[in-house]
């Protein structure tokens, strides 16, 4: 039991990363080891908690009335340095949520292993449990998105400033 | 932060979070421990990270020595009911701290409120560069205040500053309403600091609200005063 308490607060980070706060963070992983708990699986380690937590805060951020709520609250101080860009332009949580549109899901867990973890793509690969060709695919098509979305000029700065009034 | 100079970069490839964790959980073998520390020593992003992955077992501000039952077992045992549910919840929240807070306020409590525990840590940003616990300024830095209070509390709050011994007390933000309590909750706006001198930021929290004339004066009992001093970069 005690191996899920150990990884809380690195799950929790992870799950504000993305979610930009920590009141759906601590949802997020608390609802997975509730899951855990009930199938009765405790032996598991943190790169498979890693993958959970993301799939579920795709699942959150892709639900309409969720994305409203997770824009307003969201604490860009909260993401951390940014350490991996696409280009010099930093995914944030706005951009994410518009190329999450276009990406099915595992392009869309392989955008958050790159953007918000910095995973390379032998890490990714290893938590996808795929090769890393495949990884080097699905990114391609991540730049694709971004790279669509930068072009139409929709995006609008998702950058890890502002936050104030 | 359109336009903003380029905040410095990790000198290779960078960490994963996912690494970073795992070493700091001491989850690594040896072999590959031994690169993710050499990495570390050479770039100063890549160990801001570490240092925030490391942060993973910081006390509870005003719990340090008191071991805490784990929200796990108190979910475990009494699983089928709400209550316990409930009761998992909070032991989660107690739990689930990033970091240790960089400033914490004498006492450290909310009077009246068992378990109270409050803490303050300032962030700041500059030129796109989040700083946690920072203590210089210059006038183009942008700062958020992260509060820590007792979960399921709400609190009205106000942030103050103050340069200097005798300076006048200023307001930057302007709270709208409450806080819901938690681990870290960031007060909604931000705001700079400039001058000379080292400026103390204030942030008050009370159960009522708090009128802010009175923040110049006489200090409400029932009022908690976290503060931080920060110095002007030389």
């Amino acid at each position: 039991m005690e191996p899920l308490a150990r990884y809380t607060p690195a799950l929790c980070r992870k799950a504000r990363r993305l979610l930009g706060n920590t009141a759906d963070a601590e949802d997020v992983v608390q609802s997975l080891f509730a899951e855990l708990v009930q199938r009765g699986r405790t032996d598991v380690d943190l790169p498979y908690l890693f993958r959970a937590v993301t799939s579920r805060c795709l699942n959150l951020v892709r639900d309409g009335g969720n994305r409203r709520r997770l824009l307003e609250r969201q604490e860009p101080a909260l993401r951390g340095p940014v350490r991996t860009r696409f280009d010099d332009q930093v995914i944030g949580m706005d951009l994410m949520l518009k190329v999450l549109d276009r990406l099915d899901g595992p392009c869309a867990e392989a955008l958050i292993y790159r953007y918000f973890d910095d995973m390379t793509q032998e890490e990714i690969a290893e938590v996808q449990d795929v090769t890393r060709k495949t990884v080097a695919a699905r990114l391609a098509r991540v730049h694709d998105a971004v790279a669509a979305l930068l072009g139409d000029g929709s995006e609008s700065s998702g950058g890890a400033s502002g936050g104030g009034r | 932060m359109t336009g903003a100079a380029r905040p410095p970069a990790c000198t290779g490839r960078p960490l994963s979070w996912l690494l970073l964790e795992r070493h700091a959980l001491g989850d690594l073998p040896a072999r590959q421990a031994r690169r993710v520390r050499a990495h570390l020593a050479s770039c100063a992003v890549c160990a801001s990270c570490a240092a925030e992955a490391g942060a993973t077992s910081a006390p509870v501000p005003g719990q340090g020595g008191t071991p805490r039952r784990s929200w796990w077992r108190r979910y475990a045992v009494g699983w089928a009911t709400t209550a316990t549910l409930a009761c998992a919840a909070g032991g989660f929240l107690l739990m689930a701290r990033g970091r240790e807070p960089s400033v914490r306020a004498p006492g450290g409590t909310l009077p009246g409120v068992k378990g109270g525990e409050v803490a303050l840590e300032l962030v700041r940003e500059r030129e796109g560069t989040i700083s946690h616990g920072a203590e210089r300024f210059t006038p183009g830095d942008r700062w958020k205040a992260l509060v820590t209070c007792p979960a399921g509390h709400v609190l009205f709050w106000d942030v103050t500053v103050r340069e200097g011994q005798g300076g006048p007390t200023q307001f930057p933000l302007a709270p709208s309403g409450p806080i819901a309590c938690g681990n870290h909750v960031a007060l909604p706006g931000a705001f700079r600091l400039s001058g000379s001198a080292p400026v103390q930021v204030c942030v008050r929290l009370t159960a009522d609200p708090l009128p802010r004339e009175s923040s110049t004066h006489v200090v409400p009992v029932t009022a908690q005063n976290l503060c931080a001093t920060v110095h002007p970069e030389p």
